[in-house]
């Protein structure tokens, strides 16, 4: 880890009244310097938090936007929750996996973009919706789903 | 009056402070099924299972988090919480599609709860998640396909020995248990203490002993015959074998508890390499005779011997791994027949300093403390001691403690696993504690941070222990033990703030030439701090092995016969003799360094070795191997040909600590019945029947028909001691002595009221540096010591699958010493002192300080104790195996052949 991450994630103690109170957004910082968390980075965070690696693997497990193995250098995941299936989620969702050729939960092989699906995001009014890279993009049709992916770098 | 009463199925049930409903109901004997609370381990309130009725709320509520209260009515087993169980347990078991089980039969409490609620097949659709099975670990199984998220493994993992193995990966359906992130179990922290075994409710964590398990025919308590603790075990067996250990769960000592060593290496007793016929050299070779003949031979032996170089050409090492009383009696048949003191074992080569220094300062040279003191310390003091893997049980009892809240302090050249619990860590250089002790000491008194009452009423040495370290210098001592004086100061700190305090002390104090000293020095702290003797305090020296407490308390020494009582005096002599219808010897005999010196000199000309592998585990391996060459009369018990036993004239097979009925005494007092759970391989005997039958041959008439005479007896010759002690009143838990009489309950803690001496005795005494710290041309310093999977030297559990956990004793040498000389993790390294050298693998490290390395001796063909020299302490004449300077040698710095 970077020191100016260590730096980041010390300043992140004196918020919380107890150091394990931090972890969520320390891994945060790591993934955002990394693009992802892995064993051994989860091992320095469990020794900065005085926590078992085990405490720390659970809960970086348990949260879907962390990620332990690399990932593509775009996220793009399209939410297949009820009110977006009905407005035709998995259709959008079937037709970017094609355009992208790769399944959902993978990785392009040009390492560009991983493509996944989400439970509900909370943008039922503008459904279908995707969330690239931390970004809504709501009221969707392929077409300018396939616009915005192919405006990724 | 308010009525303090609650009802659970119509039974009134009175209330206790934060019982819950579920403990509530178990009290008064009625069933709640629950699937993820475990006996012993918190509520998890995950299955919901243990759901049940609460009048006057509309939702079932889950018992193990209920408090019950006052005016509750509880149902536990109406038609919809039976109607909920069985829906839940239906689901589960869509998890599991392919579990098939034989209901008449069910072997977990998965399928217990399945037959009992009539659920072979889920009506739910099939949910299993891929799984594989992981058998990396030579024991231990985990079949996630069994597994039903219950979280009791991670509980007992965590609550009961402290290792943290488990957890949770992902969520939802998605949701498996993981080692964290590595990726097997023998990758994993896992230490095979079996405690997620014993609880796993589906046996999806198990071990190859409950997956080969056979109906056993028998099932016998017994104490474990690995370290000191002295854990009781379940033997179970079928035909004559062993077919699983498990811990004893209402043991005082382990609480059910075992370790890798304990519960699952048992595979030496029906190894193919057992001694079963004694055997009788000819020549170069060793040849099966008869018992008979053995015995008809050795009397004889033993009988010219005597006759021709006078009975102190003859000597015995009793063993630290039989009973009490195979070593009560072979101490009487060398004082009372043969008429030599030459009588010692081997807690001559570990804590005869500890011994002779507690019984100097305080009366006696035992624990003064019990384990059940770790509990309630406040503060605990480790000083050379590894717990967690000498003595697991009580390593993780010493982590629990401190998990919930004592102070710890560590003081080790290591970085053992403890010190990562520590509050402070002190990684002084080997064979300074006294320095820093007396550190501790200054700054204790210095800061007025003593217990003054308790040394005014009850301690000499105040005014002389304060005038002397008057004249000491923190930095000096410092610079001695290689601390900072800050880090000093800490300790001395929460020492004085918390303390009293449990000093749990190892080899790294007793196994140095101020071996004694340095655990007087550590007395001191313990007077000064008030702590021997009060509850959560005192002294609790950890015993190496199962018997090692024991032989000492019998009189396998040389100076004390059964009970420490002196030879020198003849009041003592008069009243045993007459007991023993014999005349005791006067001059006190030799020690076992002293009987080595004296073989390799032609003084002793036979000896007596029961099991004990002198030439693997004693100093100057070349000189113990020459001096037992150079013996006319060599005997060994064994159970198996060892190093030692290759020297010998006669071997004769012995019974192993599971097949034989006596008593051990462990570490902490407490005598303890040893029953046989199998019979001995072939004609192996158990030593005391030995002992007995070779007495008579050499003209004594002896009558022990059976283990419990010779205690008896026993109780008769040591009164004050053992004279409350009998088999009859040993039970479960047996005895701790001082036992006096048979309406006393057995000691507790030491020293209570007042120490066993009168008052105890402060120690002035100054470091003085072993020869070895400094020697020309070998810069480091070795440290040699145990690791958890193996015991001592190695003859039972390299004779198990432990071997695949641990498969060579390796040098731990600091990354940036490695790094210096060349070496890399797995290369083969030359190590060499002043008295020998051997080969072997690096292990680069950060647990050893910059300047130390530290090797095991569990392998015979490591030949550590090649290393390690002839300095001993001169008070308790023990061996200083934790101090040797060395120099190492790799390929690439040794010179090329001219």
């Amino acid at each position: 880890m970077q020191a100016q991450t260590l730096q980041k994630i010390e300043a992140l103690f004196e918020k919380y009244p107890q150091k394990r109170g931090a972890l969520l957004p320390a891994i945060y910082l790591v993934q955002a310097e990394k693009g992802h968390v892995d064993s051994d980075a989860a091992r320095e965070l469990a020794e900065l938090f005085e926590l078992q690696p085990v405490d720390v693997w659970e809960v970086l497990t348990f949260y879907n936007m962390f990620y332990t193995a690399p990932q593509g250098r775009h996220h793009v995941y399209v939410c297949t929750n009820l009110p977006c299936s009905l407005r035709g989620a998995r259709s959008l969702l079937k037709g970017i996996e094609s355009h992208l050729g790769v399944h959902c939960g993978q990785t392009t092989a040009d390492g560009r973009i991983t493509l996944g699906h989400e439970e509900c995001l909370g943008s039922c009014g503008t459904a279908p919706m995707m969330r690239v890279d931390g970004e809504y993009v709501e009221n969707l049709d392929l077409v300018e789903a396939k616009r915005v992916i192919d405006g990724l770098d | 009056m308010i009525d303090r009463n609650a009802t659970i199925d119509g039974m009134q049930v009175s209330i206790h402070a934060d019982e819950t409903v579920l403990e509530a109901a178990t009290r008064v004997g009625v069933t709640i099924p629950t699937l993820c609370k475990g006996r012993d381990l918190s509520p998890e309130g995950g299955c919901r299972l243990c759901l049940v009725e609460v009048e006057g709320t509309s939702r079932p509520q889950a018992a193990c988090h209920t408090k019950l209260a006052d005016g509750m009515v509880i149902r536990t087993a109406t038609d919809r919480i039976e109607s909920l169980r069985r829906d839940i347990l239906d689901l589960t078991l869509s998890a599991h599609p392919d579990q098939t089980f034989d209901a008449s039969s069910p072997q977990t409490e998965f399928e217990e709860l399945l037959a009992q609620y009539d659920l072979h097949r889920s009506s739910y659709p099939d949910r299993a998640m891929p799984a594989t099975l992981d058998q990396t670990h030579p024991y231990l199984r985990y079949d996630p396909s069994r597994c039903i998220l219950c979280r009791r493994c991670i509980d007992a993992c965590e609550s009961i020995q402290g290792q943290f193995v488990f957890s949770i990966e992902s969520r939802g359906i998605q949701s498996s248990l993981c080692y964290g992130d590595d990726d097997s179990f023998l990758d994993s922290g896992c230490v095979a203490c079996g405690a997620c075994v014993d609880r796993c409710p589906t046996a999806a964590i198990t071990d190859i002993d409950r997956i080969a398990r056979v109906k056993s025919d028998r099932v016998t308590r017994t104490t474990c015959g690995y370290c000191g603790v002295g854990c009781q075990i379940d033997v179970r067996s079928r035909d004559g074998r062993i077919t699983e250990i498990g811990g004893a769960k209402d043991a005082v000592v382990n609480r059910g508890h075992l370790c890798a060593k304990g519960r699952y290496a048992h595979a030496y007793q029906s190894a193919d390499d057992r001694l079963t016929q004694p055997l009788l050299r000819n020549g170069e070779h060793l040849e099966p005779v008869s018992w008979d003949e053995a015995i008809d031979w050795v009397s004889t032996r033993i009988l010219s011997i005597g006759k021709r170089w006078g009975p102190d050409a003859l000597g015995v090492f009793t063993s630290s791994r039989s009973t009490n009383e195979a070593a009560y009696l072979l101490q009487k048949m060398f004082r009372g027949i043969i008429g030599t003191n030459n009588i010692d074992c081997c807690a001559r080569v570990c804590h005869s300093s500890t011994a002779l220094a507690l019984r100097t300062v305080t009366g006696t040279g035992a624990a003064s403390a019990s384990y059940e003191d770790i509990e309630l310390a406040k503060c605990i003091v480790i000083a050379g001691a590894n717990p967690t893997e000498a003595h697991p049980v009580v390593g993780s009892r010493i982590k629990q403690a401190v998990l919930d809240g004592a102070k710890l302090i560590v003081i080790d050249p290591r970085r053992i696993e403890l010190a990562e619990y520590a509050t402070c860590f002190l990684p002084l250089r080997p064979g300074t504690n006294v320095a820093l002790f007396n550190a501790m000491a200054k700054l204790l008194i210095e800061s007025g941070q003593v217990d003054v009452r308790y040394l005014e009423e009850r301690v000499d040495g105040w005014s002389e222990l304060e005038k002397f370290v008057e004249g000491l210098s923190l930095e000096q001592s410092a610079q001695t033990c290689g601390v900072a004086p800050d880090r000093i100061a800490d300790a001395a700190q929460i020492l004085g703030e918390v303390g009293p305090a449990l000093f749990v002390h190892g080899l790294g104090l007793s196994e140095l030439t101020q071996g004694t000293e340095s655990v007087m020095t550590l007395c001191n702290l313990g007077m000064l701090t008030g702590s021997i003797g009060k509850p959560g305090a005192g002294m609790l020296p950890l015993r190496g092995q199962n018997n090692v407490q024991g032989n000492a308390d019998m009189g396998a020494m040389p100076n004390l016969v059964t009970g420490y009582q002196s030879v020198q005096d003849s009041g003592v002599r008069e009243r045993v003799g007459s007991i023993w219808n014999a005349t005791i010897p006067t001059r006190p005999g030799k020690t076992i360094p002293e009987m080595i010196d004296a073989a390799a000199a032609g003084e002793i000309r036979g000896l007596w070795i029961q099991g004990e592998d002198v030439a693997q585990s004693d100093p100057n391996e070349t000189h113990v191997r020459s001096a037992l060459n150079n013996l006319e009369l060599l005997v060994v018990q064994e159970l198996f040909l060892s190093e030692t036993a290759q020297y010998a004239d006669l071997v004769l097979p012995a019974a192993g600590a599971l097949e034989q009925d006596g008593t051990f005494t462990n570490g902490e007092r407490r005598i303890q019945r040893v029953r046989a759970a199998v019979e001995p391989p072939g004609q192996a005997r158990p030593d005391w029947e030995v002992a007995r039958n070779v007495a008579c041959a050499l003209g004594a008439h002896w009558t022990y028909s059976c283990a419990d005479d010779v205690m008896t007896e026993i109780a008769a010759v040591a009164p004050a001691i053992f004279g409350g002690v009998a088999f009859d009143r040993l039970g479960d838990d047996g005895l701790q002595w001082p036992c006096p009489d048979r309406t006393h309950p057995g000691t507790r803690r030491v020293h209570e009221s007042e120490f066993i001496r009168g008052r105890g005795q402060l120690i002035c005494v100054e470091h003085i540096a072993s020869p070895e710290h400094s020697v020309d041309g070998f810069p480091y310093l070795l440290i040699t010591g145990r690791v958890l999977e193996h015991y001592n030297v190695g003859t039972m559990t390299r004779r198990t699958p432990n071997r695949t956990l641990r498969a060579e004793d390796t040098l731990e040498i600091h990354v940036r010493d490695a790094a210096r000389e060349g070496i890399v993790d797995g290369s083969r390294v030359d190590i060499e002192s002043q008295w020998g050298s051997t080969n072997v693998v690096a292990q680069v490290s950060q647990r050893v300080q910059p300047g130390h390395v530290f090797l095991s001796f569990h392998f015979p063909e490591t030949h550590t104790n090649r290393l390690t020299g002839p300095q001993r302490d001169a008070k308790s004449n023990c061996p200083e195996y934790k101090v040797t300077a060395v120099r190492l040698r790799t390929p690439e710095t040794q010179s090329p052949p001219a």
